[in-house]
This record gives structure tokens, sequence and C-alpha cells, in this order.
């Protein structure tokens, strides 16, 4: 990836989600974050609805996702992750905390015992709303039947086998255009192999 | 040394959706402690969460609910969540060579405090309690002594092991710290513990696992407890 095109500026249009993270980031700047709010908010309810909330759970759980936002927003580092990447992992654990009740075990990146990267610069990928959009833009570009089996395997709460059977297609199959679709993600995202 | 032995792509993009139960993704998360590698491909399975979720038709919220998080900002955070990695502080006795994750299922963080129980001659099993009282799935401890032959046996469902300390070497490969050995139900299986010192591993099975031998057919009632 180029310097050039990790600082070039979003496109005419597109809200510029990483200036608004750094802004309650930094500055706790309320009127970001109610932009923020009115962008992921939405998406988020529309994300835990597809998992089987209802109306008012969703909601509600919405609303908790962007209020935690707001309080873990000093952890939030734009040389880390994009914005659209925190946010699914806050609503993600909520969902599962809270619609499938569930614990959910995640690695601490403080933790003593944790083996890094020999290379530090490799052990993150660093990711920002350019790529976000690079993403997006390669999710556009899937074949519809790998575009409905990566969506399906990340907005319902079921197993590769469920959504063979959904779909009316041999698990192998589904399995395999999963695969393709997150092989050109991975490609997207620069990944060697 | 980094691990040679990983969990599948699927199953590490399956992780990142959100969707293994919460036995696998206590060993997943404990090898990604371990393994750069995989932390690699779970980022990237998140950031692909992150832009669906950023293409999805939004669902319209109420009007007043952003007012009423608003409203909300100011209130002290006293909830941390599980799985938010805010580090606790550690308490005394705490074996810090066991990844977090997985330290926080064992009472007072080490596997030395943990009650054993032995199951058959050199090999000790504790099991660990899930939240959701999940009977699809399992997690639990082997402790195993060295030159230990573990009984030949298949599996009704998968099988994934993660090593914690020591090794073992099964169908012609070596595993140590930080690798995981996958079993299907087409593999049948007997490994053999490394002379070196005794194996800390870590199982998890999605259907109880069936003994082809006799004798280790006697142990079946012992370890399905």
């Amino acid at each position: 990836m180029s310097q050039a095109s990790r600082s070039a500026e979003p496109a005419a249009g597109t809200p510029d989600l990483v200036t608004m993270m750094v802004a309650i980031s930094e500055r706790k700047d309320r009127a970001a974050f109610s932009q923020l709010f009115e962008h992921f908010a939405p998406r988020v309810k529309a994300y835990l609805m597809r998992h089987g909330a209802n109306n008012e759970t969703a909601e509600e759980l919405a609303q908790e996702t962007l209020l935690r936002v707001w309080r873990k927003a000093h952890l939030f580092d734009p040389a880390v992750a994009a914005p659209s990447t925190w946010i699914f992992r806050i609503a993600r654990n909520l969902r599962i905390d809270r619609i499938r009740r569930e614990r959910r075990p995640e690695f601490d990146p403080e933790d003593p015992a944790l083996v890094r990267e020999a290379d530090p610069a490799a052990d993150h990928q660093i990711q920002t709303n350019q790529e976000g959009a690079r993403v997006r833009a390669a999710i556009d570009l899937l074949p519809p039947d790998q575009k409905k089996a990566i969506m399906l395997s990340f907005f319902e709460d079921k197993p590769h086998s469920e959504i063979a059977d959904e779909l009316g297609l041999p698990l192998g199959t589904v399995k395999s255009r999963i695969r393709l679709a997150f092989a050109r993600v991975r490609q997207t995202l620069g990944d060697e192999r | 040394m980094n691990a040679r032995h990983h969990p599948t792509d699927d199953l590490l993009l399956e992780y990142g959706a959100g969707n293994t139960n919460e036995a696998q993704s206590l060993l997943i998360a404990t090898h990604l402690a371990f393994c750069p590698r995989c932390r690699g491909i779970v980022e990237k399975a998140e950031t692909l969460g992150g832009a669906l979720i950023d293409a999805t038709p939004s669902a319209a919220m109420s009007a007043d609910a952003l007012q009423g998080v608003l409203d909300r900002l100011d209130e002290p955070d006293d909830a941390i969540a599980f799985g938010d990695a805010t580090s606790a502080p550690l308490v005394a006795g705490t074996d810090t060579s066991i990844p977090r994750p997985l330290r926080d299922y064992l009472a007072h963080g080490s596997a030395e405090s943990v009650s054993w129980r032995r199951v058959a001659p050199g090999i000790h099993r504790h099991t660990l309690a899930m939240n959701a009282g999940d009977s699809a799935s399992s997690a639990y401890l082997l402790k195993l002594a060295p030159e230990t032959v573990v009984p030949h046996h298949g599996h009704h469902g998968e099988e994934m092991t993660l090593v914690l300390e020591g090794g073992f070497t099964d169908g012609g490969k070596h595993f140590i710290r930080g690798d995981v050995e996958l079993a299907d139900p087409a593999v049948d299986h007997q490994p053999v513990i490394h002379a070196d010192g005794p194996c800390l591993a870590l199982i998890v099975t999605d259907a109880p696992l069936r003994f082809s031998g006799l004798i280790p057919r006697l142990l079946q009632p012992i370890l399905d407890r």
C-alpha cells in the first residue's frame, strides 16, 4: 500500500468517519458523535434485527453500542482499525452477550503471554477509512452468489450447514463461495498469501 | 516460536463473524494470543464485517433515540463487559504463561489451582464451565504425563486440541505450545506425549469421544462426564 493512497481524501459525499471518531476520541466532541450516531445506529440496528432481535431490543442495543463507542473512544486508534471495523466488533460482542447470552472470549493485546510478531510493523495491517471503502468496492464486485453467501454468514447467526439448507445448496458449494469471497477481501487488504 | 498448526481459515472467519460457540471461541482466542498470523486473518474478517454493516440497508431509529443517548453520555461507566480488552489486575498465583482468555476461566488464574480428576493412567482432566449451558460442545483441560499414549479414538464430531505446555506427536506431526490439532470424524488418531515433560492441552469437542478398543470403551463414561 502506498503512502499516497493512505493519505487520500475521502470521496466527496462520503462522511469522513475517521475524522468524526478522532474528534470524539480526542475532544469528546458531541457534534461529531451525533453525526456518527446518525450514520451507524440505524445500520447496527439492522444488523441486530437480522440476528433475530425484535424492533425494541435492536433499538436498545444499537443505542448501547453507540454509547460504548463514546465511552471507549479513547482506545480508538485510526492507524490500527477503521471506525466500521471497530464498531462492528462492539456490536458483534454485544449481540453475543445479550441475544445469545454467551461469553465472547477475545485475546488481550496487553497480555504478558501474547506472542508478538517478530516484525512489529507486520503485526498490524494499517486500516483506514479508505480501506473500508476499498473493501466495500470489492464486495460490490463479487459475483451475486458469493455476495449472498458472505452476507448470510455475517448477518444471520447460523452455521454454514444451515445457510446451505436455506439456499438449497450442498454445504461444499456454500463453503467454497464464502471462501472465495473472503479470499477476494483478503487480497484487497494486501494479504500476501 | 510461532505456532505452525492453525485452525482452518473457515473457522477463523466464523470466529470473526461471531458465529462460533463459546467453547470454540475460547480455543481460537487462546490460539490467537500465540499466533500473529491468525490475528491478521481475524482482523480482516472483522474489517469485512465492518464494511458489510456500512453497506447494509439501515433500519430507522426512533425519533428520540439520539437525544436519549446524548443524555446518557455523562453517566458513569460502571459496566465492564466481558471480552473487553481492559486488563484486570493479576491476582497472586496467576500463571501468566496461560493466555488471558483461558486464564479467565480458571479459578485463581492458574492451571495448578483447579481441581483435577484422574481419568486414566497418566491422564488428568478438568472440565471448564461454559456460561451458556451449551450441550452441543464442551471444553476441558487435559494434563498428560510424559510418554503417555492416549487411547486410540475416533470422534462423532469435530475435536480441536490446543497445546499450552509440552507437546505430542500424532500421525507423524509434532504439536507444541500454541499449535492446534484438528481431528474430524474420519480420523482415527492416537497422540503420544513427548518424553521431555508433561503436556497441558485445551480440548474442545462438539460431540463425545468414541473409543475403539475394549479397555478404552470402559473409560468412555468417565471421559464423557
